[in-house]
């Protein structure tokens, strides 16, 4: 495709071959971090958000459209029906097992077929459910957990049929006295994710809960977002322009007058780049994001408990209790990377569930603490300065797997987590539910979970 | 373009090279020597380190105009020297990013003069 004119005015010229040389050099590195950011923006960016980025108004996404556009660019999780996947046949065996338990299940089904027949009742009154009992009878107990095999969230979600959109599950044959909303602070791990939802979703309903999965998602300023669009636009056209230059230049072998164009359009184009690259992303604010998933959740039902989770933490045993008890409870008692024991009496990080009163006692989490560290022990201060303890299960079963990651950029140690954490009992009144803003910039209804984009401001 | 396959593979090589992550066995052997040093116990060194920088030799982190460098977060603004802090009083007399290798024998001889002068209340 050839332009007719110049675009940048002028025509190109090479006043000497060294500058050329450097010229075409700069182009060149210009290219591939175009080409570096375009990838990276694309695999980290939710593509389905374009339409509301440009202003059309999207209609709330349907489950497997959004999930689809998301998976596409995984890799598919092969059933080998070797040793890895055991919790796989945990899964099928829960099924088989739904299928030929006495009792609950096999008899309202072929049941209430006979009875259509049989008598003339109206079969919509089914008896009402029983309380699910104290343990599930479905645990297996220790399962084997690794990261090496690559999932496909298309895979997960007929692995775990009984899943409904948005990622709710209630037990079909009890009632389930644990209504939990399960709250996963997120940014940039999707791949994390994959892994969580693999292994969380069999064991959740094996543990008979009433649950939801809540992903919340910290997401920088819209307007950043379109400035960065734009800025990467505006590179691309630059560069571009730059590369017709240096082409047109090729093709005629005498010297012209020198352009005005050229170089200033490369420069322009490399500082659009880096423009485009650094635009706002603030630090992470776990905390914040726990706080507002507790809101939006109840916004769908009405949770009694709240788990909060990291994303990239599994439990080896499912006798490990995703839901809430007389006191918070603290559920990743025993990581791999602090070697399967509590790096400090005091811990309260990882995984943690807190009911619903319990969670409005001690006025939520707090919303300043940017970066990592220090959110978890100003909770843990929050439960002891209203007289709460920390219940946790034993060792064995609290044993849980982290995938392993390098330090996540914009989540660097805070600092101020020291000083901040010595002023709870001052700070937890004005700094927590009753203080929250955000506001929500998206809300997606996936087959396993549901996604909630929120733009939660910056450090004050 | 000879350059620019060199620059390729730098930039590839450059997050491949990983941080020291000490677990507590490992740190309690090294620190061995600090046990007891200005009245402070090898547990108590461990704990504080676990909540300085996570046993991780290559924490930076910036605070207060200043950066803090490896497992001690030692401070360029008097204790070792960088390209942010050249006035830096230096008192370790070292380079800080010495402070990020796995070598932690400079480490701890800064960190014991830092005791010596401010205790442990400089973590």
């Amino acid at each position: 495709m050839r332009f007719r004119e110049p675009l940048l005015g002028g025509s190109a010229a090479m006043p000497g071959a060294s500058l050329q040389r450097a010229c075409r050099l700069l182009v060149a590195v210009c290219a591939l971090h175009l080409g570096a950011t375009l990838v990276y923006y694309l695999a980290g960016r939710d593509l389905s958000r374009l339409p509301q980025l440009v202003g059309v108004p999207t209609p709330l996404q349907g489950g497997s459209n959004g999930a689809a556009a998301i998976e596409q660019p995984s890799g598919e999780l092969r059933p080998r029906g070797a040793p890895p996947l055991p919790p796989l046949d945990a899964s099928s065996e829960l099924r088989s097992g739904r299928d030929s338990s006495p009792g609950e299940d096999s008899g309202p089904r072929p049941g209430s077929a006979s009875n259509l027949t049989s008598a003339p009742v109206p079969a919509t009154t089914a008896p009402p459910l029983p309380a699910c009992p104290e343990e599930s009878p479905l645990l297996v107990g220790p399962m084997v957990i690794e990261f090496n095999m690559p999932v496909d969230l298309k895979l997960v979600e007929k692995q775990n049929p009984e899943v409904k959109v948005g990622g709710r599950y209630t037990p079909k044959n009890c009632i389930s006295p644990h209504k939990v909303a399960i709250i996963i602070p997120f940014r940039n791990r999707q791949e994390h994710l994959k892994y969580w939802l693999y292994y969380l979703h069999p064991i959740l309903q094996r543990q008979q809960l009433d649950y939801g999965i809540y992903v919340i998602n910290q997401q920088s300023k819209l307007k950043e977002e379109l400035l960065s669009v734009i800025c990467f636009l505006l590179s691309t056209y630059l560069l571009f322009c730059a590369l017709h230059l240096l082409e047109r230049e090729r093709e005629r072998e005498r010297e012209r007058e020198r352009s005005a164009g050229l170089t200033p359009a490369v420069t322009a184009a490399a500082a659009a780049t880096t423009a485009a690259t650094l635009a706002g992303e603030t630090m992470f604010n776990r905390a914040k994001l726990l706080n507002i998933g507790f809101q939006e959740a109840l916004k769908d039902y009405d949770y009694n408990c709240f788990v909060f989770s990291d994303v990239d933490l599994i439990p080896m045993n499912d006798h490990n209790a995703y839901r809430c008890f007389s006191q918070p409870r603290h559920i990743s008692v025993a990581m791999d990377k602090f070697g399967f024991s509590l790096p400090y009496v005091q811990y309260f990080g990882g995984v943690s569930a807190l009911s619903k009163e319990q969670f409005l006692t001690i006025n939520g989490f707090p919303n300043n603490y940017w970066g990592w560290g220090g959110e978890d022990d100003d909770i843990y201060n929050r439960l002891v300065f209203k007289g709460m303890s920390v219940s946790r299960p034993n060792a064995m079963v609290g044993k849980c797997r982290m995938i392993r990651h390098s330090r996540d950029k914009k989540n660097e140690p805070n600092p101020q987590r020291f000083d901040r954490i010595a002023h709870t009992k001052e700070t937890m009144l004005s700094d927590g539910l009753n203080t929250l803003t955000y506001k929500v910039l998206d809300k997606e209804r996936n087959p396993l979970y549901t996604k909630i984009t929120v733009d939660i401001g910056t450090p004050s | 373009m000879m350059s620019f396959v060199s620059l390729l593979l730098v930039s590839i090589l450059f997050p491949a090279i990983q941080a020291k992550q000490f677990t507590k066995c490992e740190l309690s052997q090294v620190l061995k020597d600090m046990d007891g040093f200005g009245g402070i116990a090898l547990p108590e060194w461990i704990c504080t380190i676990f909540h300085t920088s996570g046993y991780d030799t290559q924490t930076i982190v910036n605070n207060n105009g200043g950066t803090d460098y490896g497992l001690f977060q030692i401070s360029n603004k008097f204790w070792c020297k960088d390209d942010q802090n050249l006035q830096s009083r230096n008192i370790c007399d070292i380079s800080c990013d010495k402070f990020l290798d796995d070598d932690l024998t400079d480490d701890m001889i800064c960190a014991k003069k830092i005791l010596d002068k401010e205790g442990i209340d400089y973590w």
